[in-house]
Parts: C-alpha cells; sequence; structure tokens
C-alpha cells in the first residue's frame, strides 16, 4: 500500500517524454518519503508475491517495492554489489530512476550495427560519460545501449515500464562475450533458484540500505 | 597568467574514454579553483584575443577564458539565459561540462537518418531525458544529438575539443526547421558582429559569478 501509486497511472511509456515527466516527479516524491519507503521495503518480509520477486545479480541487487504492470509500472530499489564490470546492455523496458547514495559511470553507447547474436564490443563505441550522483534522475528508453560502472553502496530507486521486447543484450567489455536476458516467464527453474533472493539476504540487504540513511 | 592549465598534456579526443578523465578532472579542479578561475574570468576583459572569442545568443552566452587548441582544448563558461527552447542538435567537437550553478535537462536523441537538409526533425527520437544538477559532469562525442535546458542562470564550464567537422546540424523540435552552425571561421563579419559579446555583457556575468559565490 502507498497511496502516491495506488492512484497513479495507467503511465503509458509511448509517450516517453510525458512518462518521463510524470515517473521523474513521482520517483522523486517516493525518495524524499522516508517513512513510506521504509514501509514498502519492511513489508516485502510478509508479502511472498513480492519477495519471489527480488533477485540477486552478479553486480546487483533488486528489491521490488511496488509492481502494477497492469498501470505500466513497478518500482524497484536498485542496490550494486561489490563487482564493477563494464557491461554494454540494453533493457526489455523503458525506466526512470533517481541515485539516492553513492555514485556510478554512467555511459552511453552507438552501436554501429543491428543488436544481435553477431554483435561485436567494437561496434560498440562510448559516446557519452558521466558520473551519476546523488540526485540525478534520468528517464531511460529500452532502445538505449548503456553501461553502469558502479561504485560500492550506489543504491537507486526505479520506475520500470512493461517488457517492450523479448529480450536484452548484456555484453561485456573485458571479455568481448554477449549473451541475452528474457522475462521472468522465460527463464528457466534454475536461472530463477539462482537468482532468487532468500529472506536472510533481504534481511542483510535491508539492513545495509538503512546504515545508509536510505530510509 | 599561469594556472596548471598550461600543465596539462596534450588531449586526444579520439579515445573519449581517456578524454574524458583528463578533462571532467581538469574541470574539477578549476571550478574547485575559485582563485584561478577569477583570475582566467578577470584576464578576458584585458585579452583581446579572448574577448573577441565571447559571444552572446538567444539561448546562452558564452566566455571563453583559456584557449589552446593546439593542445586539444578551449575552455570557456556557458551562461544560460533565461529564453530556452528544445533544439536537439550536434557540435563539430567532442566536449567535457562541469555544472557549477543551477541544473540542465538534458536530452539524448538518437536517429540513425543522414544529418543533412533534409532531416526529418520528427524522426530524432529522444532515448534519454536528465535532469542534472550542480556538481554533475559529463563528456559527449561530437556525434551525439543532444539538447540541453537549463535553468535560468545556470552556468557551467566548458572544456571542448578541436572541430571534428565543418558544421553542426541545429533542429527546432517544435517547427521541425533545420539549420547549420559553421566555425568562427567559416561565418560573416556580419554574424561575427552579431554574436560578439558587448563589454558590458561581460561585466554583468562577471558580477553575477562573484554574486553567487562561483569566482
Amino acid at each position: 500500500m502507498n497511496k502516491l501509486l495506488d492512484n497513479l497511472g495507467p503511465i503509458d511509456w509511448d509517450d516517453f517524454e510525458r512518462a518521463a515527466a510524470t515517473t521523474k516527479e513521482v520517483v522523486r516524491e517516493l525518495a524524499a518519503d522516508k517513512a513510506g519507503l521504509r514501509e514498502m521495503i519492511y513489508s516485502i518480509e510478509h508479502d511472498p508475491y513480492r519477495l519471489s520477486k527480488c533477485e540477486r545479480h552478479y553486480l546487483l541487487d533488486k528489491f521490488v517495492l511496488y509492481d502494477a504492470l497492469d498501470r505500466g509500472f513497478r518500482v524497484r530499489l536498485h542496490m550494486s554489489t561489490n563487482n564493477h564490470l563494464d557491461r554494454p546492455h540494453d533493457h526489455r523496458f523503458s525506466f526512470t530512476t533517481l541515485i539516492l547514495t553513492g555514485t556510478y559511470q554512467h555511459i552511453w553507447h552507438h552501436v554501429h550495427k543491428n543488436v544481435d547474436d553477431t554483435l561485436e564490443l567494437s561496434d560498440v563505441e562510448p559516446v557519452f560519460i558521466t558520473n551519476e550522483e546523488v540526485g540525478s534522475c534520468y528517464t531511460l528508453h529500452h532502445s538505449a545501449v548503456h553501461t553502469t560502472f558502479t561504485t560500492p553502496n550506489s543504491v537507486s530507486l526505479v520506475i520500470r515500464g512493461p517488457a517492450e521486447k523479448q529480450r536484452s543484450i548484456i555484453t561485456e567489455r573485458e571479455t568481448g562475450k554477449i549473451w541475452w536476458r528474457y522475462g521472468e516467464q522465460e527463464e528457466s527453474a534454475e536461472r530463477r533458484r539462482n537468482k532468487c533472493m532468500s529472506l536472510e539476504d533481504y534481511k542483510t540487504l535491508r539492513a545495509n540500505v538503512e546504515a545508509l540513511g536510505v530510509i | 597568467m599561469a594556472t596548471f592549465l598550461d600543465d596539462l598534456p596534450p588531449i586526444d579526443w579520439s579515445d573519449l574514454m581517456a578524454a574524458s578523465a583528463q578533462t571532467q578532472s581538469a574541470l574539477r579542479r578549476l571550478g574547485a579553483d575559485k582563485k584561478a578561475l577569477r583570475e582566467l574570468v578577470y584576464a578576458v576583459e584585458t585579452t583581446p584575443r579572448l574577448l573577441a572569442k565571447c559571444e552572446k545568443h538567444a539561448l546562452d552566452d558564452k566566455i571563453v577564458i583559456y584557449d589552446d587548441l593546439e593542445r586539444g582544448f578551449r575552455i570557456r563558461l556557458r551562461l544560460a539565459t533565461s529564453d530556452q527552447h528544445e533544439r536537439a542538435h550536434q557540435h563539430r567537437f567532442s566536449f567535457s561540462t562541469l555544472i557549477l550553478r543551477g541544473m540542465y535537462h538534458q536530452a539524448w536523441y538518437y536517429t540513425d537518418q543522414v544529418l543533412d537538409e533534409n532531416v526529418d526533425v520528427a524522426a530524432i527520437k529522444p532515448v534519454c531525458l536528465r535532469d542534472e544538477p550542480a556538481g554533475s559532469a559529463f563528456t559527449i562525442h561530437h556525434n551525439v544529438i543532444h539538447a540541453t535546458m537549463a535553468d535560468h542562470d545556470t552556468i557551467s564550464l566548458i572544456m571542448r575539443g578541436p572541430a571534428a567537422k565543418d558544421r553542426a546540424i541545429i533542429t527546432h523540435k517544435e517547427t521541425g526547421r533545420v539549420w547549420f552552425r559553421y566555425g568562427e571561421k567559416d561565418e560573416s563579419e556580419e554574424r561575427r558582429k552579431k554574436v560578439q559579446m558587448p563589454l558590458e555583457t561581460y561585466l554583468e556575468w562577471r558580477n553575477k559569478m562573484e554574486g553567487y559565490g562561483l569566482i
């Protein structure tokens, strides 16, 4: 339950500029309401549905704070792990994010051919390089290929839209490898198990965001 | 007048990642060194070569404080007036920016069209819409199409590289109009006269920067 989010939407991401304006305002309001944010994070513990959607990845852990894709949005908290790599990637959905703590290097790439299995890292050219600092906020279209080169303890609040394609690409600058990420419904049981967040992990991560002053 | 800028090694903008590290670090050092920045800004008044490069435009003014394109850089202040429109454009050169005061609302655009007189402005689509507070820094490749709408009296430091092309496109999103901007050497005398900053405007900005505690 969150009054602001309960009354939000539907958000139409086809109108990218309008979706950006709406979600930027919402993400800032959510971040400013620490009690509300705390409530959304703590209540995951007693909500098996949202807990089952929380994920652990090599570079990033994610809490799902609010799920309303039927109204065009899902709210997540992203927490960087201690692994940091230059992995240019795109997303299956457009999203808005606000940096709450920490910082990360953000690189946008021009891709000089189609984004498919034959893509090579030499086709992925950095064209915009910045450090996202606390208070930075942006909306990114699902077609953009970018790198978020994190530092420890960077935490951001994310509002994502519905998936607009079946898969998204991940590449790794260091090794030249490319692979794909699929939506939950297309993932194998093994993959789901691997990235699933245990209750214990959830509590450790929650204590960490608390210590960082996010809530 | 000597500053650390005199000792900077040449900047190679063909390696944008390396150039971004070098130039963002130099800009941060300069932004934090109010004394050096003050001396550079004051020196413009008595340096005809720099004063001749200062310009007054509809959307923003520029004061050139350091010019050494042979070593790969020129540094200027971008001073945003209150008159801001969404103009998706490229630059003839890659550059880095540090926002000293105010806020940028920046858009990145993408199109695979050839960027000539016949470009369809409506098909130049935004892929990222960003709010960048004071303290943000970024480096941008000359092939990126972007727009930076700044809040009133937003002041930023810009470190640009040498021109990589003869002209850069400017588009007006609302009207669909397209035109090009050329380098100083290709501009008519009439145009130079028109854009040249009057000493009075330079003094106004200098006073403002003092008032804002930037120098």
